[in-house]
């Protein structure tokens, strides 16, 4: 395989693997790397610069995950940025850790969301029931009344609040949490690898 | 940690005020500022490491890439450091040369 080839071969791949990153400028990216390795082959040196680059695929990361971390802080939407941390899991402990508290912090608020709507329809199944005589506490919907004595029950109408609190709360720390994770990967992507 | 590892890591931090550093005293290509960047073998920067950064450095709007037609072969980007790039690396040097004198202090043992 001649030199012009194998720098079509690899700008081929490479273009493919920025197109299905979703890498905004990829035509320039890969023009850029195109002339990069045209230059080293003029002086003898593709197969260094070949090597340098690694696998297309593999060189494309490098541009698609800090263009994504970055669109992600820029738009500060918790679904784009759950979204990134979820595609970036697998190559980063802080996206997995990140995602992981983050889905269970939004999940307690939903749960805590969900209560106010089933306070106002079942307030009777609604509620925080506390009795330490009998080791009990239950914050959260109930299927059956006859279980929980409606005198055990702490919050009354009062729960509406406490509950939206704490769901808007949970909320807000999971997108400080998720945000967090993006930024705790960003100084590590946003340096270059170096030899 | 190896030296080699550590080496990495003093490298990846200096690799951002190397590019800036270099683009403000003259605009460049990647193929030219890998050149320039060759003359210090110590900085260690290599092309596979050099386009992802001018294209965050870019996005970030620190330099700014235009396509310049070549006598010869194809159009090269040619980067130039931008108002805010500017000032972005003046704030680098200062911080380093704080970072720089502190170091000094303490292995030549001042401190």
């Amino acid at each position: 395989m001649s030199e012009e080839e194998n720098i079509e071969r690899f700008c081929a791949r490479f273009e493919t693997a920025l197109k299905t990153l979703d890498v905004e400028g990829y035509a320039d990216i890969v023009e850029e790397i195109r002339g990069h390795l045209e230059a080293a082959a003029a002086e003898g040196g593709l197969s260094a610069a070949l090597a340098e680059l690694g696998a297309p695929e593999i060189y494309a990361r490098a541009f698609a995950d800090e263009a994504r971390i970055e669109r992600a802080m820029v738009h500060d939407n918790p679904r784009m940025t759950l979204g990134t941390l979820a595609l970036l899991s697998t190559r980063h402990v802080a996206a997995a850790i990140g995602l992981m508290v983050t889905g269970v912090l939004y999940l307690f608020a939903l749960a805590f969301a969900a209560m106010i709507p089933f306070e106002l329809i079942a307030p009777e199944l609604t509620g925080l029931w506390v009795d330490p005589s009998q080791g009990i506490f239950f914050f959260g919907i109930h299927t059956s009344s006859a279980e929980l004595a409606p005198e055990m029950e702490q919050l009354g109408a009062m729960l509406i609040p406490v509950a939206a609190l704490l769901a808007l709360g949970l909320f807000l720390i999971g997108n400080v949490v998720s945000r967090l994770a993006l930024k705790l990967m960003r100084p590590r992507n946003s340096k270059p690898q170096t030899h | 940690m190896t030296i080699d590892k550590w080496k990495t890591q003093l490298r990846k931090g200096a690799a951002e005020l190397v590019v800036l550093a270099l683009l403000g005293r003259r605009p460049s290509s990647g193929v030219a500022l890998l050149k320039r960047v060759e003359a210090f073998p110590a900085i260690g920067l290599s092309g596979g490491a050099l386009y992802p950064l001018l294209n965050r450095l870019e996005r970030e709007g620190k330099i700014a890439g235009d396509w310049q037609p070549r006598e010869v072969g194809r159009p090269e980007k040619a980067y130039s450091l931008t108002e805010a790039g500017q000032t972005w690396l003046a704030a680098m040097q200062a911080e380093r040369g704080q970072f720089d004198a502190a170091l000094k202090q303490i292995l030549e043992g001042d401190a």
